[in-house]
């Protein structure tokens, strides 16, 4: 079996690390903890750039909606979006001021699914199983409120897939496919567990779905149509996260393990590295870079007149395939893998 | 055709031609006979060779007899006649004798021929050139087919022959005729004369017309044959490993000296500049024979050809026989020096007139000199004479860099230097060693700085861009070459980057790629230390690197320099002197060009980096003892901040303690950093309680910057020695600038926080409004809950490790355990049950065989009791035993100087007793028992005396006048009355 080391280790979190996403730019991320603060990252410095106590409780999800709109929802039922000018930001200081909210949202969040986005289009969980889907832009507004039909539990995960398609985890182990207009396309049934999280890829600009359970089961989903399980013989898989172009899709555990497998239309294969990320008590998320790094176009910076020296260094960072592991113990490890 | 026939048809032109010889009485008269004489030798030349079975050797002499009977009347023919008498005798030579010439036939016809030829006087008046040319050429095929003994009978013959062949030759044009007699010079010397004896009589006149022909004749193939025969006299009569009975030391040293003198006559020196390799090619192998098979007997001429050898070596076509030279006697080293010397300083005098042929002979030179250097097996020599070659490479490179445009030429430089850096390296045996100017020598290295950093900056890139494509190829030594050379490089085209800068536009992209690129590969260099073609000069080298590119482009790569910084920091605390000294000025460097004040801003201020890479290290298993001292020194260096978040690393730590028990230096190191830790984490919690007594006492202006320092000194002057205590016997301690380091953050520290950490706190507080709800002040010295459990683990493990072998790892096991339960105190839950297990592994160090052990285990049970307090009670009487063993009845006096280990465990043990009898509740026996025990240290040991007293004076009194011991305390107020007697 392949190991890796990570190329740097992110140290900011005092507690849990929970949420982490990619900015578009591939440039920075943005991370969330347990305790409510959310730590922006400079990839090229590895440093926090800004740091500020978002929520009072623990962070569910972060995630850029755009490339200076920043959505941060935690278990204290608010759903907050963030400005941030990222080009303002001191690249050897950090700041703690809270950025500016344009948005601030109640929402119910009595469990712990997290919320997601596509664009300006939010998915946040509402009473028992249900979730909504509101709208950012021009104006904030609820499109719908999805209640599922039959009783599956409580909502556990949600993952848009495109503009018209979002796949919502259940507690019994069914993942259901809805249109945004709140129409429910397909069921599978393939966990006996509560599905832990859920993520999405693209194949031939279709998405393809792929989720984990407490059951030691990957199950991935072909554009809502078929379905395959692989047994990854590992229990307690927190976390997974599938890349722009569903080649690869990692996995993170509580037994501190970062498990990549090699992904296909046949489903997924036996993994291609495992490895342990520091010394830490366990992962609590994994997330994959943005979309393809080649494709990226330069820094926004790249009008301004900035040293060669420096653009090198952006370029570099640009091409890097980023896998970012949050750690129980408030550390980031970053791997710059295949 | 068979015999018989081949009989018949010979038959009907000798029996014509003998009836002609038998009936002409005047040859001279006669043109009958030429024409029978050219038919016979036509017909004879038609005879094919290749059929041995059919020319019978008889048959031969019925050839022979008409021709033996015109032979007898020689004297009366023609020019002509001969010329076509002695071509029929050498077809028969060839054709029926060639196996059968007997040695009298033989002797008898060169007899003949000499007379024939050169019996006059005057000899180039005589016979015609054609005629002399057959004779030669017959001479040549009779000594070719007979034996060496032809001349046995013969001696003077042989001699007249010899110098008559070498006089055609000197006075003769014709070059096929003079190639024909030094070639046939060269059979009789060699192949006919079978005693060595004759041939060293030859020698004189040999050597005479030999110098004689070399002088006179321009002809590359005369001059060679000449060049041979020397060659094979040198080697049958001068060998070193020969000793005919002739060769006496008379003989040897009159005729080496007249050797010597014909191989100066000679002048080979101008020889060996002619166009035709031939004649290069002879000198060479002449000047090889006498440096191999001559050194001695001719040791004279050794120098002048090994010169020789240079100087042909010049030619790029030639090879530099380096196999040849390898065999080099070692009486020969020196003189090859000599020659290498002397032939670069006449080349180099040459430079300024032919810069182009002769830079390019001389490289040639240099560069096989240096393959013979690298082949020869003596490699002292070849380190001494490397000092020879380099530097005036160097000194001419830097004398004419104006003229180097191509590339190509300097790749050349470059290459002879490789081969001989390679060389050098072989002798180095030592790795602490200083690097190139180890090699080549402080002035060659300065030398080559001086060149290399003048070259055009466009021809450095393109250098740099060569050297980096090429640089996998060579082996490391090779690599750290290159890299000390890139190093150089790198500075040149500062002058590029400057000019950039001065315009305020952006300097070639190229030229930062470059930049970028050796920074990339340096890097490398640095992080695969475990690599196998490792070396400390490789190392040392890409700090190097690091250094040029800091200096060159500091602030636009200082992203990329801090990337590196725990490499280059990591080399500080390297075993090797050339890394530890180029890694300080590395650093300084880095420091100084990214905009930092002091090296220990720069690592205060990325010590996230340091601790990022040093936590992939640990993570990867890459444990080395520089990897441990670089995170002892981050541990002391970094702020409480990224102290609170390495659970990792000391979890890693702890790991390592686990698993790798049994490597004594890998638990010596874990253990010392997770001392460092808990010491650092201790005074971090000790400074947030001074802290809080400020808050408290603010009202009183307690807050005065003098009483904070104040109140700071006192704090620190009870310093962890062991923190800062440095052993110059280890290796892996502390280097100088970590020394500098430790004492700059200590006195930081005495000073008030800044403005930034204020407006950093101020902003956290605004936070925490704006979220609506006011929180208390977070301060940076509180200590999170996570740290207490981190700490607690690492106490439990050190409980747990007590048994290691080490005594310096019990000892800091101890420490931790002396501070670190304080620490945890603070957490009323834990700490008993704490110290329940943590007492029990203690008191078992009481009985360890290293008395500062003992004294270590007194100091943490003195800890326990202070912390622990009522727990105590019932644990004190198993330890006391134990205590009351090592206080002696008979008081132990302190002397000057170094106290002994017995006098330092008795003080711990009663500083043990007062901890008890403060922070102890004990009963009544016990307390008379410790009392008895100790009563005598009391008059000199007040604070254990004032114990005492805390709990009993009384008895501490009655106990003085039991023991009469004096002076007196006071008497207690309470025993006052049952003293005073009562009244009457």
């Amino acid at each position: 079996m392949n190991t890796a080391q990570p190329i740097a280790i992110l140290r900011d979190h005092s507690s849990s690390v929970t949420s982490i996403d990619f900015h578009s730019s591939n440039l920075y991320i943005c991370s969330g903890d347990e305790s409510g603060r959310i730590v922006v990252w400079s990839l090229i410095t590895r440093r926090p750039l800004l740091h500020w106590q978002a929520h009072q409780d623990a962070i569910l999800t972060v995630k850029w909606i755009d490339a200076n709109w920043l959505m941060t929802y935690a278990r204290d039922a608010k759903l907050i979006v963030w400005t941030i000018d990222l080009s303002s930001l001191q690249i050897d200081a950090v700041a703690y001021n809270p950025p500016l909210q344009v948005k601030h949202l109640h929402c119910h969040s009595l469990t712990f699914c997290g919320a997601d986005s596509l664009q300006y289009l939010v998915a946040a969980p509402s009473a028992d199983a249900a979730f909504k889907l509101i709208i950012l832009k021009p104006e904030t507004k609820t499109i719908t409120e999805i209640v599922p039909a039959d009783k599956p539990g409580s909502l556990m995960c949600l993952k848009f897939g495109s503009p018209d398609r979002i796949a919502a985890g259940y507690e019994n182990g069914q993942v259901t496919f809805y249109t945004t207009a709140g129409i429910a396309l397909k069921t599978f049934h393939q966990h006996n567990a509560p599905v832990i999280h859920l993520s999405c890829g693209y194949a031939d600009q279709r998405p393809v779905f792929v989720s984990v359970a407490a059951d030691r089961y990957i199950v991935s989903y072909f554009h809502n149509q078929t379905t395959t399980k692989f047994n990854s013989k590992h229990s307690g898989t927190g976390c997974i996260s599938m890349r722009y172009d569903t080649k690869l899709i990692v996995t993170s555990g509580w037994d501190g393990v970062l498990r990549m497998y090699k992904f296909d239309p046949q489903g997924v294969h036996r993994p291609l590295l495992s490895t342990k990320p520091g010394n830490s008590d366990g992962l609590s998320v994994v997330q994959f870079g943005p979309i393809e790094p080649s494709a990226l176009t330069d820094h926004e910076n790249s009008n301004l007149i900035v040293p060669t020296s420096v653009r090198l260094k952006v370029a570099k960072t640009q091409k890097c395939h980023f896998v970012a592991v949050g750690a129980k113990n408030g550390t980031i490890a970053m791997y710059n893998l295949y | 055709m068979s015999n018989k026939e081949l009989f018949l048809s010979i038959k009907k032109l000798s029996v014509p031609l003998s009836e002609l010889v038998l009936t002409t009485k005047d040859f001279s008269s006669s043109d009958q006979l030429a024409t029978s004489l050219e038919t016979y030798r036509d017909y004879l030349k038609s005879i094919p060779s290749s059929d041995q079975s059919v020319l019978d050797p008889k048959l031969g002499d019925y050839v022979f007899f008409p021709l033996s009977q015109i032979l007898s009347r020689a004297n009366t023919l023609k020019d002509t006649q001969i010329d076509l008498l002695l071509q029929c005798i050498d077809q028969i030579v060839l054709l029926f004798w060639r196996s059968h010439l007997t040695d009298d036939l033989a002797s008898q016809l060169c007899f003949l021929i000499v007379n024939l030829i050169w019996n006059t006087t005057d000899v180039t008046t005589t016979k015609s050139e054609s005629t002399i040319l057959s004779a030669v050429t017959l001479l040549s095929d009779i000594l070719t087919y007979s034996s060496s003994a032809i001349f046995n009978k013969s001696e003077g013959m042989m001699f007249h022959l010899i110098q008559s062949l070498l006089d055609t030759a000197l006075y003769n044009t014709d070059v096929p005729l003079v190639r024909t007699s030094l070639s046939t010079v060269s059979v009789l010397l060699f192949n006919s004369i079978s005693d060595s004896a004759y041939l060293a009589k030859t020698l004189p006149g040999v050597c005479s017309s030999i110098v004689k022909l070399v002088a006179m004749k321009q002809h590359y193939s005369s001059l060679v044959q000449a060049l041979n025969i020397i060659t094979k006299l040198s080697s049958n009569l001068f060998a070193d490993d020969i000793s005919p009975h002739w060769r006496s030391e008379d003989w040897l040293a009159l005729n080496a000296d007249q050797f010597r003198i014909a191989f100066g006559a000679l002048n080979l020196r101008n020889l060996i500049e002619s166009p035709r390799q031939e004649v290069r090619d002879a000198i060479t192998d002449l000047a090889f024979t006498i440096i191999q098979e001559c050194s001695n007997t001719l040791s004279s001429i050794v120098p002048g050809s090994v010169e020789l050898i240079l100087s042909a070596s010049a030619d790029k076509n030639m090879s530099p026989h380096s196999s040849l030279l390898s065999s080099l006697p070692l009486t020969s080293y020196a003189h090859f020096e000599l020659a290498v010397q002397r032939n670069l300083s006449s080349f180099s005098a040459t430079l300024s007139l032919k810069p182009g042929a002769s830079k390019n002979s001389l490289l040639n030179i240099l560069k096989n000199s240096s393959s013979i250097i690298s082949a020869s097996d003596n490699v002292l020599w070849s380190v001494h004479i490397l000092q020879d070659v380099v530097k005036p490479l160097a000194a001419h490179l830097s004398a004419n860099r104006g003229k180097l445009i191509v590339s190509s030429v300097v790749s050349n430089e470059l290459e002879v230097m490789r081969k001989s850096f390679q060389v050098s390296m072989n002798e180095r045996n030592t790795e602490n060693t200083l690097f190139l100017d180890d090699i080549f020598g402080t002035e060659i290295t300065s030398t080559l700085t001086t060149f290399f950093a003048s070259l055009t900056p466009d021809l450095s890139k393109t250098l740099l861009q060569d050297i980096l494509t090429d640089i996998d190829s060579y082996t490391s030594t090779e690599k750290a070459l290159f890299l000390w050379v890139s190093s150089c490089l790198i500075e040149n085209i500062a002058s590029d980057i400057a000019l950039s800068k001065y315009l305020m536009i952006d300097g070639d992209e190229s030229t930062d790629s470059l930049v970028a690129d050796y920074l990339d590969y340096s890097v490398g260099v640095l992080s695969h230390h475990d690599s196998v073609d490792f070396s400390y000069e490789l190392y040392a080298t890409a700090l190097l690197i690091i250094r040029s590119i800091s200096s060159l482009k500091g602030s636009e790569f200082k992203l990329d320099l801090l990337d590196c910084l725990y490499h280059v920091a990591s080399g500080l605390a390297s075993k090797s002197v050339i890394v530890r000294e180029n890694a300080q000025y590395t650093i300084i460097d880095i420091a100084r060009n990214c905009g930092f004040s002091s090296v220990y801003e720069l690592l205060h201020q990325n010590s996230d980096y340091l601790l990022n890479s040093a936590s992939i290290c640990l993570n990867a298993v890459d444990l080395s003892p520089e990897l441990f001292t670089t995170l002892k020194v981050l541990i002391s260096i970094a702020d409480s901040a990224l102290l609170y978040t390495m659970s990792d690393v000391i979890n890693t730590l702890l790991n390592i303690l686990d698993s790798f028990h049994h490597y004594p230096q890998l638990t010596q190191g874990a253990v010392e950093l997770l001392k460092c830790f808990v010491l650092e984490v201790v005074k971090i919690h000790e400074k947030s309680q001074m802290l809080a007594i400020d808050e408290a006492k603010e009202t009183k202006s307690f807050k005065n910057f003098q009483d904070i320092r104040s109140k700071l000194l006192q704090l620190s002057s009870d310093p962890t020695p062991e923190k800062y205590s440095v052993d110059p016997s280890e290796p892996q301690n502390f280097p100088e600038l970590f020394r500098e380091i430790e004492a700059r953050k200590r006195m930081e520290e005495l000073e008030v926080p800044t403005g930034t950490e204020e407006v950093n706190r101020e902003q956290d507080e605004t936070a925490h409004v704006i979220e609506g709800k006011e929180e208390e002040p977070i301060y940076e010295s509180e200590v999170p809950q996570n740290i207490y459990s981190l700490v607690k683990t690492i106490v439990l493990a050190s409980q747990y490790h007590l048994t290691q072998s080490s005594s310096t790892v019990r000892g800091d096991l101890l420490t931790i355990l002396k501070k670190g339960m304080p620490f945890m105190a603070s957490n009323k839950k834990d700490i008993l049950p704490l110290i329940n297990v943590v007492f029990e592994d203690v008191i078992k160090k009481l009985d360890d065989p290293e008395q500062m052990i003992v004294c270590s285990a007194l100091q943490v049970l003195q800890t326990l009791m202070v912390t622990g307090k009522d727990f105590m009670s019932s644990r004190i009487k198993v330890v006391w035993r134990s205590i009351r063993s090592r206080i002696p009845p008979h008081v132990l006096r302190r002397r000057g100087g170094i106290q002994s280990p017995e006098v330092i465990i008795l003080e711990e043990s009663l500083n043990t007793v007062a901890s008890i009898l403060i922070s102890v509740p004990v009963d009544p026996e016990l307390f008379d028992d410790i009392l008895r025990t100790t009563v005598r240290y009391l008059p000199s040991h007040s604070y254990l005396r004032e114990a005492f007293n805390d709990v009993n004076g009384n008895a501490v009194y009655l106990e003085y006048l039991r023991c009469d011991l004096s002076p007196l305390p006071a008497i207690p107020s309470s025993l006052t009355h049952h003293l005073v007697p009562p009244t009457l």
